[in-house]
């Protein structure tokens, strides 16, 4: 009751946001044209580019879709708590008969669907012209691989939701969030090699077969790695995960990166919730 | 069970070490309206957020219909009405859906409409609430504060932004919801703003509760006597001085040049009047003042002098600051009457 209040609420209060449908336009876009580059370089040969060519069509899609739903997310999510305590508009919403743990989650679950319509929406019109142009495409491996990106989005919303749960400010939570989005999709591997690098006594193995087995769970941890290696998992036509050959860590598994998408989902909200529970407005 | 909310021994200091609240005590019955006055930054919205849970107090309990805002927030919140401090509207959300999300938040079945009419923003329902002027957003959030038919009201500065025919509106609404039965906590640091209004008053300053009552025992308390002063044809003889000493009520009588100033009783004017032309001597013109709402309001919240009121009210007095006059006139409207800080004039 309360949880979907606060959620069709903040949904509607996003649907007047213009930065929405700039961000749904642009992913329209951007995805009609992910589609269109695949068929232009399939056509190209394999001989054109090996390393795109040893793609599937849908790892294709997931690689450049990981980097755009989570701009998207924080955009959408960073304002979400922390804007309200800002402006004051959490004392209407506080003043109201809602706990805070329903706060947290009917924002959660309110930018969850603002994030899901721009998803939607670029993946219908892809599918549109992958079939026009592909000539056919699985439906139900698509249907799948928009199911796991739309649970990517809200775990990544759900992350941002989080970061804005646990600081007053919306100062604070831009720039939170924007440095969690950049250890998390932009250096990562850059920490995780480092991390290496010190294990290994100072120096970096000769070949990256000789990486331990933790440095894979390492990279695939982070939410963009989990989602491709769930799209691998859940797609048959995807390959995300193939040539860790000889690892046999669990976390290794495609499916895992369910896993992991799910405690990125959860535990960073679970965390900010318990500081959030206790503050001052 | 007759109080609608206790407070006890509350004191709040913040994390940047600013002691806001010290130790508080306050206890507001069922059906009462209650004004709590101070100056800004005095602690009345601390106070108030920490009977909504907004936040947390560092030592003392409050209770709000029996129940603990921090344990049974949602249940405590379920019935009370709610106009907070420092708020802000959602600007893409017309006023409807504010208020339909305060009917959908609640549970209840009220009608939109008539509560948006009751008001007076009906004709504003379907524009966005960022474009209202800050009056209509008041209203907008006063009209959230109604859904439900609260138990409470808790409303902290209601009249800000309005105009005084808006203030005014506001005040009958208060009347009626109070009429209703429902108990009426709000908080103001204009004193003209609650005294037509209120039944009792807490007046909060820097963090203590210097005095609670009801406005006119606090007016007593600081000062029982109006000052006249009288303009005679001539010079008073000491038989003028004697006879207007000898009325009962007055308590001083001054003589400068042709003007005589009587400290007395406010009921007894006449009775001066009458004993000065008793004694042959015509009155030209009298003035009376009484202390201003202003002034009963700086007697307990000036700093430096309120440990001694008295004091404090001598200097307020002796400046005869008849401008006073206008500010309560505009502010109270109705009521300016009974704010009589102005002199009044009768020419004879």
């Amino acid at each position: 009751m309360s949880v979907t209040a606060i959620a069709r609420k903040d949904f509607q209060d996003a649907r007047g946001s213009r930065a929405l449908w700039l961000l749904t336009g642009l992913f329209v876009l951007f995805a009609a044209f992910m589609v269109w580059a695949f068929t232009e370089f399939e056509a190209g040969g394999v001989g054109a580019d090996p390393d795109l060519a040893a793609l599937g069509f849908f790892d294709f899609l997931a690689a450049s879709a990981a980097l755009f739903v989570s701009v998207t997310a924080l955009v959408v999510a960073y304002k979400a708590v922390a804007g309200e305590r800002d402006t004051g508009s959490a004392k209407l919403l506080l003043g109201l008969p809602h706990s805070r743990r329903d706060v947290v989650l009917g924002k959660t679950l309110g930018r969850g669907v603002t994030m899901a319509i721009p998803v939607l929406l670029g993946f219908a019109v892809a599918f549109a012209i992958a079939f026009a142009l592909l000539g056919s495409v699985n439906v139900v491996d698509y249907a799948l691989f928009v199911g796991v990106t739309v649970l990517f989005a809200f775990a990544y919303v759900s992350l941002m939701v989080a970061v804005s749960t646990s600081v007053a400010t919306t100062s604070r939570a831009s720039a939170l969030a924007f440095g969690t989005f950049v250890v998390l999709e932009l250096v990562w591997s850059l920490v995780a090699t480092g991390a290496v690098y010190v294990a290994n006594g100072f120096a970096l193995p000769a070949t990256v077969a000789q990486y331990p087995e933790w440095y894979f769970g390492l990279v695939s941890f982070v939410p963009s790695s989990a989602y491709q290696s769930a799209v691998s998992a859940a797609v048959s036509g995807a390959t995300t995960g193939a040539g860790l050959a000889g690892m046999d860590a669990v976390y290794l598994e495609p499916w895992f990166g369910f896993v992991w998408l799910a405690l990125w989902g959860t535990v960073p909200l679970a965390l900010a919730y318990a500081k959030f529970t206790n503050a001052d407005l | 069970m007759s109080s609608a909310i206790t407070i006890t021994d509350l004191s709040k200091r913040f994390s940047d070490d600013v002691l806001a609240l010290s130790d508080v005590d306050l206890e507001v019955h069922e059906g009462e309206i209650f004004g709590f006055l101070g100056p800004n930054g005095a602690g009345k919205s601390t106070t108030i957020d920490v009977l909504l849970d907004f936040v947390r107090p560092t030592s003392g309990t409050v209770s709000v219909l029996g129940m603990n805002p921090q344990t049974e927030g949602v249940a405590l919140r379920q019935r009370v009405g709610v106009l907070p401090d420092g708020y802000h509207v959602y600007d893409r959300l017309t006023g409807r859906q504010h208020v339909q999300f305060a009917v959908d938040s609640k549970g209840t079945d009220d009608d939109v409409d008539a509560i948006m009419a009751r008001v007076d923003i009906l004709d504003a329902a379907d524009r966005k609430a960022g474009g209202y002027s800050k009056g209509m957003k008041q209203r907008l959030v006063l009209a959230m504060a109604l859904v439900g038919d609260p138990d409470v009201l808790i409303l902290d500065e209601p009249t800000t932004g309005l105009d005084p025919n808006g203030a005014r509106e506001i005040r009958e609404i208060i009347r009626e919801e109070a009429a209703r039965g429902a108990t009426v906590f709000f908080s103001s640091h204009i004193l003209e703003q609650v005294e037509a209004v209120c039944d009792r008053v807490a007046i909060l300053d820097a963090g203590r509760v210097v005095a609670v009552d009801t406005i006119e025992n606090l007016r007593d308390s600081v000062d029982a006597d109006a000052r006249m002063t009288v303009e005679l044809d001539a010079v008073p003889t000491p038989e003028v001085l004697a006879a207007v000493e000898a009325v009962d009520g007055v308590t001083a009588v001054t003589a400068s040049d042709t003007t005589l100033t009587v400290a007395c009783d406010p009921g007894v004017k006449t009775h001066v009047l009458n004993a000065i032309e008793s004694q042959g001597v015509p009155v030209r013109d009298f003035a009376t003042e009484r202390t201003s709402l202003e002034d009963l309001f700086m007697t307990y919240t000036t700093h430096d002098t309120h440990d001694d009121p008295s004091a404090a009210h001598e200097d307020e007095s002796s400046d005869e600051s008849a401008t006073d006059g206008t500010a309560t006139d505009a502010a109270a409207g109705d009521d300016a009457e009974t704010d009589a800080a102005a002199p009044s004039e009768v020419r004879r």
